[in-house]
């Protein structure tokens, strides 16, 4: 059964494939639409801007602690990341709860940059960044 | 959910655990692959960071000599002198 109410965002994650990107503390989807200029000296708007829609794109953020090799996870991790950015992988990459009834976002990405962060006494963290390529598709968890 | 790999796994070795979708976790099991270790598992156990509690930190002010000039004259303010 669906989600009922607002939807706690711990619950909604990303995953490589079928595996959990690991160690996430927050994971960040983004679309948007360019918009195209079709001011003409023929308008009628006095003047004033007008757009269509122009290409659709998608970016995916996430942020996590780091592990190294010596974790006993099977999660996608950093290292598994940086062999993807180093090759240029294009990753299948889900963002979803995984409850029956709720939306999986499911699209094809590059990872562009990762940012590793080690402050004294603090947990070693990185950031991630991915680009999609190709549609970004919407469908219900059956 | 969560599951244990019983077998080598793209290159993990049996005994790791992960969270996985559950559609493709269903049909590891089903493989013999893993086993299954909570099925609505979401979220990984975070490592937790040690509060500390800091000592306060008092830092001495420096004041003027003349600033306790009239010290005595207070504690006979707060400590009237029973006549």
């Amino acid at each position: 059964m669906a989600t009922t109410g607002i939807i706690n965002g711990t619950l909604m994650r990303l995953y490589k494939d079928s595996t959990a990107i690991g160690y996430a503390t927050s994971c960040q989807m983004n679309i948007s639409s360019a918009m195209r200029e079709i001011l003409t000296k023929d308008s009628a708007a006095g003047g004033w801007r007008e757009v269509k829609k122009g290409q659709l794109s998608g970016t995916l953020s996430t942020e996590a602690l780091y592990a190294g090799p010596g974790d006993a996870s099977t999660n996608y991790l950093f290292d598994d990341l940086f062999t993807d950015l180093v090759a240029g992988t294009a990753l299948t990459i889900k963002f979803t709860t995984d409850v029956v009834g709720d939306n999986v976002y499911t699209m094809s990405a590059i990872c562009t940059s990762l940012d590793l962060n080690a402050g004294v006494e603090e947990n070693v963290s990185y950031s991630a960044s991915f680009e999609v390529t190709g549609a970004i598709v919407k469908t219900t968890k059956a | 959910m969560k599951l244990r790999l019983l077998k080598e796994w793209n290159g993990k070795e049996p005994g790791k655990v992960g969270v996985f979708l559950s559609e493709y976790g269903e049909q590891m099991i089903k493989d013999g692959i893993a086993e299954l270790l909570d099925e609505d598992f979401v979220v990984e156990q975070m490592p937790i960071k040690e509060e500390q509690q800091q000592d306060p930190v008092y830092i001495p002010i420096p004041v003027p000599m003349s600033y306790f000039n009239d010290e005595g004259k207070e504690e006979n303010i707060t400590k009237p002198k029973n006549k």
